[in-house]
């Protein structure tokens, strides 16, 4: 292959991937079974903590991570198993997925012995929750613009700043936060510092920002004179753009990046069934989109090989998120057209409400963890262009 | 395998023979030299002349003729190979230099259900007849024969071209021509889905080298003071063709593992169907994003562009288009149901 494309190998999964599908299923269905939740509504973004801590207790959270702090030291390929599975089933996951995903890793590659002590084996129990403390009201898609400043106290650094979009922040323990630790120069990526930040601390307040359909997922994040020790700093001081995107390359790699809307796929061929809709144009756009599903899935396997042999696949990622979103994006609006029904605003599984419901999130599905616009410059950058 | 095939590349498509080939002349020297190295006959085992190589391998040379538009009929040659390879081992020798297969819908029709009654067949579509030395026929019910007699076995009777220029005629075939028969169960499925299979891996070759002329370009083509790659607008068009290229590139390298793991069976059947949908899928939208990049000199015969272009938009269609593969893929996923699917899927 030329340097021009990107390559995605193919990935051997692990032999006991397959004993590992059949628990985590049976983990789920059981769960399901007791009316813990609706499959129907699925997903990472539904929190629920008692789930939460079932998975901690099953051994689903900190899979890669050391078993001096509780982690299990599988594979980055088991991990993605139970990961694909959990998705797939709609499992209610959000109140340990960020941190999961990427907070636990970056404390774990970054975080002081203390740090790492006290907070890892709390989140792998599945009893810690972390929200991402990156944008701001004047830095979004520009990250280097933050403008939440520490300053150095004694034993540690006193921020004062505001974060905007912060999702969950009312429930989370902690935040991974973005500061700027000198003032900013001629190198926007300079001076920049990650901290993790104890929610139950005073100087710390959430205000929340309710979306377009009236949930309150995202949050306004207040620091005033917020103290945090040295022992609660990410790397060394002033290199958090080298961390802040390396971390944002574990928010952006899996397959919760096209699994979003993957629960209102499989009801939606439930209808299909029901109905009778086997015309041919309903069977091409139903085919075209499992061909996108498949291929992503394809796409998202190699990236976990990847990962497993301890490459970087942040540009490969980004293009897997850029197709996985807009694949997530297609889903409710083929059925809208196909079933020619008018969507509902409400909280039940019933059809209509599950596809409404998912239009009104859609549009996030383009923006969180890297707009489109951005993915597409780094993947530009990645070709060579620049 | 590949840097010997970039090279009679590099010695055999010069300009004035991708001029010539343009024309319609067939260029014997490139297919010769292809036929030195073994490449025209890859499949066969080595004691017929073959380099004995596998599926996968034949593919990525396929793909690679793709990349440099090669204007011969290898595709098709290596399709004949398997096609006949499947249905008859033994038949393979004295194929072995002059194959040349036939396949369109309507052929399966004509020739297939009438092939044992009419003394005269017609086939439609048919790649290269006009220059082959051999045709391989197949019928709705696995029939394999073939004919190598060109002129008195068959005749030109429309010298169409697909969209690239290649040669699709429509042929008149003579029964009585038909030497051999060999029978093989499913053999028609089967060769729509080797014939699915190589045009994912062209598609792929030739987007891979639309991608990079596109890269190219944008970084060397000014306007407003600077290189049209840096405007973002270019840049975002750039990461969707790249996008499109690697998910078509991943479904098809699905398929290939997945035939490398089970045969030709029903794993084949679904992950070839995803990997042709997801190609000629692509094949539109990469051909469309490069020529925009490229502005009016794209558009012209001098530039290169259109050698790759043409082939994606002739090739998409070809072998069913995206539309008759997904649904296909949207049949057999109704027949699985939404309790199976996701199990489907990741066994695949």
């Amino acid at each position: 292959m030329s340097g021009t494309s990107f390559s995605f190998e193919p990935v051997q999964l692990p032999a006991q991937a397959v004993a590992l599908r059949e628990e985590v299923r049976r983990f789920v269905a059981d769960h399901v079974q007791a009316g813990a939740f609706d499959p129907r509504l699925n997903a990472w973004g539904t929190r629920h903590p008692a789930f939460s801590k079932a998975c901690g207790e099953k051994g689903y959270i900190g899979m890669c991570w050391p078993k001096r702090y509780g982690g299990h030291e599988r594979s980055a390929l088991e991990r993605f198993v139970v990961i694909e599975e959990l998705l797939a089933a709609g499992a209610p996951v959000g109140c340990h997925w960020v941190a999961d995903r990427q907070s636990g890793t970056q404390i774990l590659r970054h975080g002081t012995e203390e740090a790492k002590s006290l907070i890892i084996p709390k989140i792998v129990k599945g009893e810690c929750y972390f929200s991402i403390g990156m944008s701001e009201p004047d830095s979004g898609s520009d990250l280097a613009a933050v403008r939440s400043r520490a300053q150095r106290v004694d034993g540690g650094w006193e921020i004062t700043g505001s974060k905007v979009w912060t999702s969950a922040a009312h429930m989370a323990h902690y935040l991974i936060l973005l500061a700027r630790t000198e003032a900013l120069d001629q190198d926007r990526h300079a001076g920049l510092t990650q901290f993790i930040i104890d929610t139950s601390k005073p100087g710390f307040s959430t205000r929340p920002i309710h979306n377009l359909y009236g949930g309150h997922d995202f949050n306004e994040v207040i620091l005033q004179d917020y103290f945090v020790s040295d022992a609660m700093v990410l790397g060394e001081v002033g290199q958090g753009w080298r961390l802040v995107t390396g971390e944002l390359a574990f928010e952006r790699s899996g397959p919760d990046r096209f699994m979003s809307t993957f629960q209102l796929l499989l009801d939606s061929i439930r209808q299909l069934s029901k109905f009778d809709h086997s015309d041919r144009h309903s069977l091409q756009e139903l085919g075209r989109l499992i061909v996108h599903l498949a291929s992503l899935r394809r796409m998202s396997s190699s990236i976990a090989g990847k990962l497993e042999r301890g490459e970087n696949p942040a540009i490969e990622a980004a293009l897997v998120k850029d197709l996985g979103t807009a694949f997530e994006r297609e889903v409710p609006e083929v059925f809208r057209r196909l079933f020619g029904i008018e969507p509902s605003m409400g909280p039940s599984a019933a059809y209509d409400e599950n596809l409404g419901m998912t239009i009104l999130r859609s549009p996030s599905f383009t923006l969180r963890g890297g707009t489109r616009e951005i993915l597409r410059g780094m993947i530009a950058r990645g070709l060579g262009l620049r | 395998m590949l840097d010997t095939i970039d090279r009679i590349a590099a010695d055999y498509l010069k300009p004035a023979a991708i001029h010539a080939a343009e024309e319609g002349v067939f260029q014997l020297s490139l297919w010769e030299a292809l036929g030195d190295v073994g490449l025209t006959t890859a499949m066969l085992p080595e004691s017929a002349g073959g380099l004995a190589l596998g599926l996968h391998e034949v593919c990525d040379m396929l793909s690679r003729c793709a990349y440099h538009a090669m204007p011969i009929p290898i595709a098709e040659t290596a399709l004949a190979i398997a096609l006949v390879s499947a249905s008859n081992p033994q038949w393979t020798g004295p194929l072995a230099d002059a194959l040349i297969h036939t396949y369109s819908k309507e052929q399966h029709r004509l020739v297939l259900s009438a092939s044992l009654q009419k003394e005269e067949l017609m086939a439609l579509r048919v790649g290269w007849a006009g220059q082959a030395q051999a045709l391989v026929l197949v019928d709705e019910q696995g029939t394999v024969s073939w004919c190598d007699r060109p002129r008195q076995a068959w005749q030109v009777v429309a010298a169409r071209r697909n969209l690239a220029g290649e040669p699709r005629e429509d042929v008149r075939i003579h029964a009585e021509h038909i030497s051999t028969r060999s029978h093989g169960m499913g053999l028609h499925h089967r060769f729509e889905q080797m014939g699915a299979l190589v045009r994912a891996a062209q598609i792929n070759g030739a987007i891979e080298r639309t991608l990079q002329l596109s890269i190219q370009y944008a970084n060397e083509r000014k306007q407003f003071g600077r290189a049209i790659g840096k405007f973002q607008a270019v840049q975002h068009m750039l990461a969707v063709l790249a996008s499109h290229a690697a998910a078509s590139q991943a479904a098809y390298q699905a398929a290939l593992d997945a035939i490398a793991g089970h045969g030709w069976g029903e794993h084949a059947a679904w992950s070839v169907a995803i990997a042709k949908a997801r190609a000629s899928e692509a094949a539109g939208l990469c051909a469309d994003l490069a020529h925009q990049v490229h502005g009016a000199m794209g558009f012209t015969r001098e530039h290169s562009l259109h050698r790759f272009t043409r082939r994606l938009y002739a090739w998409r269609d070809e072998f069913g288009n995206e539309a008759y593969w997904q649904s296909r893929v949207g049949a057999w996923t109704l027949e699985l149901g939404a309790e199976a699917l996701w199990d489907h899927l990741v066994r695949q």
